[in-house]
């Protein structure tokens, strides 16, 4: 098999093309449907309508780094996802993370568009740890988020949650 | 040939998630993270209101029950979780059980259930004088697994090294069985499997197997199994079976007089240091020592907490006479009694310490047989203690000498927090333990930890602690009447949330629709024949209590060999001496 087999072309929402391995481009399971149901097409691009060429720019570099990791198993259920069960992200992981809040977003988005588990789980836990042991005041501040609780509700709120205080 | 499509160009931000991708979220955030959460706007409100997986995670913390890790990271049918839980409550709350009978082997002891599992273990190699099992063509048999949901299902695990069946431990959620041989080896066994995760178990070192006071296995967070020998503590990585951490490294606590470990890892000794100059050598003080064995303790080993306890005679005397609930009168003389305090063993994760201390009253002028037993029982819930630490948090670290050099009394320096600076975070009940005499006017009622009670008199209240609840039968009725009197101490008492609330993160469930068809197993629940409940309202800084307590007709006599709650405070099992069926007291959905 030559070389030029083992890459494929991938297009996206601003029609910029990236010829990329197919080991890489695999990471992504709805690209990897995509290629089997397409078959041996040269030269056919894989149109991702809903990911700019930024965010794939990002997130090729990811699947680049995990090429040569199993892929999860097509049935594996969250359940049985091992990585679910704590919050820490891989060192790697966690310094290619570190992007404006936007581009986090989009990854998470485009994670779950090309059906990357394991990214998808990098972007959730870091949203997650950016909430961790915040007030409410300072995740409104992270996100950008106005107080629409009249300070009655803010009352019934902290009584109806007595129960959870440590 | 490319396709073309439109590019859309919004800001993305978290709002702009779909909902199953929050859901992916917030599900990584703790209680306490989705409480915070909930406060941030109408918008996040809704959002926790709204998504059964996060709702369940949070009604699962009200209640405190622990569901396995994938269960609370992906739970399948919350909503369904959801109702059961709060059922299961409501019919714990209303003593309203299911009460089925599950037939075992004569010879085989109720060991514990998890879920629907009930694990037995054999008799025959408990019998005083009997060292180890009998080894059979197969091996020994380690034990019986029976699954409640199928009867007639039936494994019986064996295994070729000679079992000390008192130190097994079997935690089907992880997958483990974990056993001490006869001969100073752990063994860590896959459950399904049933194959060795360390060929030929992990030796424990000679001079600790010889030392051992006592033997008792713990899974802790992380992996760990921690080995308890009564005045040391060994901590093994459970996946290969490496020996991590040895606790107290160099001189064993002997003056520790019991512990329970909770699955995070704390121990809680209960110190009862000798005087070696005191009369007849007697001990004059206790102590809770408290170390975390997740992240082991360096050098000096302090423990994180030194708790005093109202153990010696003045302290005694004076809590024993401040209670508000016992009005002991001032000819009445409080004498400190023989036996030193124990600390009451728990199954499962434990929210709560429990400790009895034994005291005498006699009047000033009559003569020694008029004296009463009674006991100071002291209920510590888990979560003060890091109040406490909390609270003490600017105490200096006064040692004055070199801790652990002797033995029986380690922490002879360490400044311990006194009880009266203690004392507002726990719970304080008097017992009258010789019931025949009387009491002064208070009720209580009567527990004993579950290893204690074993071969005691009929009289005595059979007892186990599970979770945040102490469930204990009488035993007489069910010796003399077979009626089955159940007491259930709720330590954290939680309304049950039947109605919708505005505005807090539990949203509320509607619990009184019928069932539909097919939903609920057929057997039908049982009222008890007298039912009673008393609450206490959340006072200082304890959380509220509860009491309810009934008679069931279970129209068997025979006192209670062996109970044991489930690892969900679901399920009871009672077995009766001399019977090969147990009663599965069932309070689940």
């Amino acid at each position: 098999m030559s070389d030029k087999k083992q890459q494929v072309i991938l297009q996206t929402s601003d029609d910029e093309q990236f010829t990329v391995e197919k080991i890489v481009a695999e990471r992504s399971a709805m690209i990897k449907s995509m290629m089997e149901d397409l078959g041996e097409q040269e030269g056919q691009a894989i149109p991702l309508p809903n990911v700019s060429s930024s965010v794939l720019t990002k997130i090729l570099e990811y699947c680049d780094h995990h090429k040569n990791e199993p892929l999860p198993a097509a049935d594996s259920s969250d359940a049985d996802d091992s990585r679910r069960k704590t919050s820490e992200i891989g060192e790697w992981d966690a310094r290619w993370i570190q992007v404006d809040q936007e581009m986090l977003f989009e990854i998470i988005l485009a994670a779950n568009y090309l059906d990357i588990k394991p990214l998808l789980d990098v972007g959730c836990k870091t949203v997650a740890n950016m909430i961790k042991g915040k007030t409410p005041e300072e995740i409104r501040k992270l996100f950008n988020i106005t107080n629409d609780f009249t300070p009655e509700e803010e009352e019934q709120i902290r009584k109806e949650n007595e129960w959870a205080e440590e | 040939m490319t396709l073309k499509f439109t590019v859309t160009s919004n800001p993305t931000t978290l709002s702009s998630l779909d909902s199953h991708l929050l859901e992916k979220i917030i599900l990584h955030l703790s209680i306490q993270d989705l409480i915070s959460l909930s406060q941030v706007s109408q918008w996040f409100l809704q959002l926790v209101r709204d998504t059964p997986s996060v709702q369940y995670k949070l009604y699962s913390s009200l209640y405190q029950c622990t569901p396995s890790p994938s269960s609370m990271t992906h739970p399948s049918n919350p909503t369904k979780k959801i109702l059961d839980l709060v059922e299961k409550e409501r019919n714990i709350i209303r003593l309203t059980p299911r009460i089925g009978r599950f037939g075992i082997g004569r010879a085989e002891r109720v060991h514990s259930v998890m879920g629907n599992w009930l694990i037995t273990i054999p008799t025959t190699s408990l019998d005083p004088g009997n060292e180890g099992a009998d080894k059979g063509k197969d091996g020994y048999e380690l034990c019986r697994v029976y699954k409640l949901d199928r009867p007639g299902y039936q494994r019986v695990i064996k295994t070729q090294y000679n079992p000390i069946l008192e130190t097994l431990l079997v935690d089907i959620k992880r997958d483990l069985v974990v056993y001490a041989d006869q001969e100073g080896f752990v063994h860590l066994l896959d459950f399904q499997k049933e194959e060795e995760l360390v060929m030929g178990g992990t030796e424990i070192p000679l001079e600790d197997w010889i030392a051992r006071k006592s033997l008792r296995m713990n899974l802790v967070k992380g992996d760990k199994l921690v080995v308890d020998l009564g005045a040391r503590w060994l901590v093994y990585d459970s996946g290969e079976g490496s020996l991590q951490h040895r606790f107290p490294p160099r001189t064993p606590w002997d003056s520790c007089h019991g512990s329970i470990i909770t699955s995070r890892g704390l121990l809680v000794g209960l110190d009862v240091p000798s005087i070696p100059w005191a009369p007849n050598n007697k001990p004059k003080e206790a102590y809770l020592a408290i170390f975390n064995l997740s992240s082991p303790p360096s050098a000096p080993y302090h423990p994180e907490l030194l708790l005093e306890l109202p153990y010696s005679h003045h302290l005694l005397s004076k809590t024993v006479r401040s209670l508000p609930t016992t009005h002991i009168p001032k000819n009445i003389k409080i004498v400190s009694s023989d036996q030193p305090p124990s600390i009451h063993q728990a199954q499962y994760n434990p929210s709560f310490i429990r400790i009895d201390i034994s005291f005498k009253t006699t009047p000033y002028n009559a003569v020694h047989t008029a004296q009463r037993e009674m006991r100071l029982e002291i209920t510590i819930p888990m979560k003060q203690l890091n109040m406490i630490k909390f609270e003490n948090i600017h105490r200096k670290v006064w040692v004055k000498g070199r801790t652990w050099r002797r033995g029986n009394n380690p922490f002879d320096g360490v400044e311990s927090i006194k009880f009266g600076d203690w004392s507002h975070r726990c719970f304080l009940d008097i017992q009258c333990t010789s019931s025949s005499r009387g009491n002064f006017g208070y009720t209580g009622y009567t527990l004993t930890a579950q290893y204690r009670h074993q071969n005691k008199g009929r009289d005595e209240d059979v007892g186990c602690q599970v979770g945040r609840r102490m469930f204990s039968v009488a035993n007489a009725l069910l010796v003399e009447k077979g009626w089955l009197k159940i007491d259930i101490r709720d330590f954290d008492h939680r309304e049950i949330k039947n109605e919708m609330n505005g505005f807090g993160a539990v949203r509320g469930v509607q619990l009184d629709q019928p069932p539909r068809d097919g939903e609920r197993p057929n057997k039908p629940r049982c009222a008890p024949f007298s039912y009673n409940i008393t609450t206490q309202a959340q006072s200082g800084y304890l959380p509220s209590t509860s009491v309810c307590s009934g008679h069931f007709r279970l129209g068997i006599p025979g006192g209670v060999e062996r109970m044991v709650g489930d690892d969900e405070g679901q399920k009871l099992v009672i077995q009766q001496k001399g019977n090969d069926k147990v009663w599965i007291i069932d309070f689940g959905a």
